[in-house]
């Protein structure tokens, strides 16, 4: 079982770029090619352009077998995967039989080194999570609409299929690739991500070494970019190494593009980005990934162009010096200018608990990389406005402004920031490489091991500080055991029932739903209304006003009224009900970790015993944590 | 010339290795601490504390509140065994590589807490050892002394915590609600003490063990009482301490049991 949610993990990478892969090689199986040896970073950037047609051909498949067949969507789709997955190994078939392809020592020690720097970090960061925990709290919405896909109840719209997504940020294409693995094998929901996690991580390490490498054109500076994306972890608002969302996963696609178009541009034979098919699949996919983060890449991949562009056809004296200081002041003036702007509204006001003071920022800066950043940085800088190459002139550009914009007065900059740590992780990574330049072998070794060593402690207290909100028992969890046995019983009994809604606390919600595949209204992003009748029916503890309003509750989404509720009592539904307003109505808090019935409860001057004894609620099911009740709706529908 | 560089080069980097772990501010609390079950045991300023993760209850077990009685009454003079004044543990200012050290190795449930104190100029460690769910606080003096005295280890309780013993004893306030629901619970009758309003209340003889039980966190904390290391002593309500008499010896202990339900 365990081996089977593994290979569908692997899969959400390899399908997508098994049938891009195809796709790219096509043109050169029909026409003659002569294969080129592959820096890793290049091989890095060939399996990441793969992955980006192969998810468009899925996307674009899905899409029209939505639009123009009216039949069993699943069965369509899992012929056309089947289909685009024969073509492309028979393409890649072709291509290796015309090709002699060599054997490269390098590209397989490095990518040994991928693996390993995976594990490491990997196996200590779940040290005390185990596979049927969580520490990435979105995976839950994410895999409500995976759910649905997987149930052939596919749109490109993502809130036109879950009232959990209230905001259209990004197309249902990274939910596609999620339910694809799923389609073709039998997984299990917790473990499938347990794994998937590990392989974002692996593409995140492996795409930190390109980026560095691409920006410098130096193998070690990559190495150490390596360690670097390994080991540094934002553990606030963006995640990027550990937690496979789409703005984490279009923001590495992202970076490994920019920094590639970076190092593919001969500045001295006055070549300029030219828009090509991949390029077009890059905007395309990257703004089906993440809208806001997508517009961002795009802006970074302008400003490369603009840049080379007036650097190779202006022969100004000082060409880069004058650019820089020009750059500079544009983003100081851009970030004046968002900062006067009040966006703390934006998502029912959640943009205001993301919008930190500067002395935050630097604190959160410190959980990420200790003092590295103010020992490495200043190297690199100095090494880069010496050498005045223009690549690491952009890298330079490129770290100035992810840093502007992360310590600009603007909500959700740390998410923001995903994009910009890749630049920075290379900008430190050159820092490292300018103290240590130039030594033997064996000391060069050394030293990689006591840099990643370095790091290593980092990330483990790092790590620790991140830990102190997920915690349960002796595990680092969102969800207990006897949750998952709640949602294991729920998913049995009333699963896929449109009859049914599910209503609790907002976190209970938000876990079970997904697992138990039963809806809920609105899950952790619950609408103001929805809280109220939550804490009016705490509050009145009446029978029939409690069940008359449970069934005032609207999911935005789903048009058929329930004619039961599942009413699900924990011990987070009472923290929540006893949290301040601001933290109840506000989106941006949640119980995040599980927490058991206590004596009041279990006693029975708890709201469980005042419903068990007290109204026409029906025990479904009950553990130490969590009760579950059904009730039917008092008046019969019309 | 070059060769001279690099070995300065080859200095800096190890230094600003070396300066960038011991710069680094450890997250708050998370120096040296033990998770077990659903507790964890961790250091504070004045000892060790047990708790639970997000809950706000603490249990401290603090060599400042040990003393040694004179007399037999429990209303006899108390005399701390360790200074009252100044006298913080030291784990929390151990050399910044040795908290780096004991933070890592608690992650990876490494470690066991204890805490330091200053007393004559000699060290007094209070030492917490896990065996499943049993906890041993023992208390580690070099003043050999210590061993002919007449020790009270203690260790804090909570205002919500209901203190019981095995014959259905209640130490604390209870009210009829919460009394019906322990029946409920564990069949038990609850009865009260005598003289309930006494600050002191020495725990019955005929007690095995006590249990605390905090309304608001699941769980319970079971003391028993042991043939030959040491025994229950009494609870006092002002202070908040439950005091066990610790058998003479030169590293006297007690031990503390984590259960779900009371069994």
């Amino acid at each position: 079982m365990t081996l089977t949610d593994m290979f569908a993990a692997f899969s959400f990478y390899f399908i997508p770029i098994l049938i891009g892969s195809g796709l790219k090689l096509l043109p050169r199986v029909i026409k003659s090619h002569k294969y080129s040896e592959r820096d890793f970073g290049e091989s890095v950037f060939f399996l990441g352009s793969s992955f980006i047609l192969g998810a468009l051909a899925l996307f674009v498949g899905a899409i029209s077998i939505d639009y123009f067949y009216e039949g069993d969507f699943i069965k369509i789709y899992s012929n056309l995967i089947f289909i685009l997955l024969g073509l492309a190994i028979l393409t890649i078939f072709l291509y290796v039989l015309r090709n002699k392809i060599n054997f490269n020592i390098n590209k397989l020690g490095l990518s040994f080194l991928v693996v390993i720097l995976a594990l490491i970090t990997y196996s200590t960061w779940r040290a005390d999570a185990r596979t049927n925990t969580t520490l990435n709290w979105d995976l839950y919405h994410h895999q409500v609409l995976a759910n649905k896909i997987k149930r052939g109840e596919f749109e490109i719209v993502t809130s036109n299929m879950s009232d959990t997504f209230q905001y259209d940020g990004y197309s249902t294409i990274f939910h596609l690739l999620l339910a694809t693995p799923k389609i073709l094998f039998k997984t299990d929901i917790l473990n499938y991500w347990w794994f998937l996690e590990f392989f974002h991580l692996s593409t995140t390490i492996a795409i930190s070494y390109a980026v560095a490498y691409f920006f410098t054109n130096n193998k070690h500076v990559g190495v150490f970019g390596m360690f670097f994306g390994a080991f540094i972890f934002e553990s606030t608002g963006a995640y990027t190494s550990l937690f496979l969302i789409p703005q984490n996963l279009a923001a590495t696609i992202g970076a490994l593009f920019i920094s590639y178009y970076v190092f593919k541009k001969d500045i001295n034979k006055h070549q300029i980005l030219r828009v090509d098919l991949v390029i077009i699949s890059f905007i395309v996919y990257i703004l089906l990934n993440h809208l806001i983060i997508g517009t961002f890449c795009i802006v970074f991949l302008m400003a490369v162009k603009v840049y080379l562009t007036i650097k190779s056809r202006f022969n100004i004296v000082k060409t880069d010096a004058v650019l820089a200081i020009l750059a500079v002041i544009a983003t100081i003036i851009i970030l004046l200018l968002i900062s006067r702007i009040d966006l703390n509204w934006i998502n029912r006001g959640e943009a205001a608990f993301y919008n930190f003071d500067l002395a935050t920022k630097f604190k959160f800066l410190h959980n990420f990389y200790g003092i590295s950043l103010y020992i490495f940085l200043p190297l690199g800088l100095f090494y880069i406005l010496r050498e005045r190459e223009s690549k690491k002139i952009i890298l330079l550009l490129f770290t100035f402004a992810a840093f502007a914009l992360l310590l600009g007065q603007i909500p959700y900059t740390f998410k923001l920031y995903s994009v910009g740590r890749y630049f920075t992780n290379a900008f430190l990574a050159l820092g490292v490489w300018v103290l240590i330049k130039g030594q033997k072998e064996g000391i060069s070794i050394l030293n990689t091991i006591m840099l990643g060593f370095m790091l290593f402690i980092i990330f483990i207290l790092n790590t620790v500080g991140f830990k102190q909100t997920p915690s349960y028992k002796e595990l680092a969890t969102h969800i207990s055991e006897n949750e998952i046995k709640a949602a294991e019983f729920l998913k049995k009994n009333y699963s896929n029932n449109s009859n049914v809604m599910l209503v609790s606390d907002p976190s209970t919600m938000q876990i079970l739903e997904p697992l138990a595949e039963v809806n809920t209204p609105g899950g952790a992003y619950a609408t103001t209304d929805t809280r109220e009748v939550l804490n009016k029916i705490y509050l009145t503890r009446e029978n029939d006003s409690i069940t008359n309003n449970l069934f005032l509750i609207k999911d935005l989404v789903e048009t058929t009224k329930p004619t039961k509720i599942l009413l699900a009592v924990s011990k987070r539904l009472e923290i929540w009900e006893n949290l301040s307003d601001e933290r109840k109505y506000g989106i941006f808090y949640n119980v995040w970790a599980p927490a058991d019935l206590d004596l009041q409860d279990l006693a029975g001057f708890g709201f469980t015993d005042f419903l068990t004894n007290y109204t026409r609620f029906n025990t479904v099911f009950a553990n130490d944590t969590i009760t579950i009740f059904e009730v039917s709706r008092l008046e019969p529908i019309f | 010339m070059w060769k001279n560089k690099l070995f300065w080069m080859e200095l800096t980097f190890i230094f600003a290795i070396v300066f960038i772990l011991i710069s680094y501010k450890l997250p708050q609390g998370k120096v040296m601490y033990k998770k077990t079950g659903r507790y964890v045991i961790g250091t504070y300023d004045y000892g060790l504390f047990i708790s639970q993760a997000s809950n706000d209850y603490f249990y401290n077990v603090s060599p400042l509140d040990f003393y040694i009685k004179n007399g037999y009454s429990i209303s006899d003079k108390k005399n701390y065994l360790l200074a009252q004044n100044n006298n913080y543990n030291k784990t929390n200012s151990l050399p910044k590589i040795e908290q780096l050290y004991y933070s890592i190795a608690s992650y990876f449930s490494l470690t066991q807490p204890f805490a330091l104190f200053d007393s004559l100029n000699e060290n007094v460690k209070l030492t917490s050892s896990t065996k499943d769910d049993v906890v041993r606080f023992t208390l580690i003096s070099p003043n050999k002394n210590l061993s002919d005295k007449n020790i009270f280890m203690t260790m804090s309780f909570n205002e919500n915590d209901l203190i019981i013993d095995n014959n259905g004893y209640m130490y604390t306030k209870i009210n009829e609600y919460e009394k019906a629901g322990l029946k409920n619970l564990y069949d038990i009758e609850i009865r009260d003490i005598n003289d309930i309003s006494q600050t002191i209340l020495s725990i019955d003889r005929s007690a095995e063990f006590i249990v605390i039980i905090n309304k608001n966190m699941p769980g319970l904390i079971k003391i028993s009482n042991t043939d030959n290391a040491y025994k229950l002593g009494n609870i006092d309500k002002e202070k908040m301490l439950i005091s066990i008499a610790v058998q003479n010896s030169e590293q006297p202990f007690f031990e503390i049991n984590f259960q779900e339900r009371l069994q």
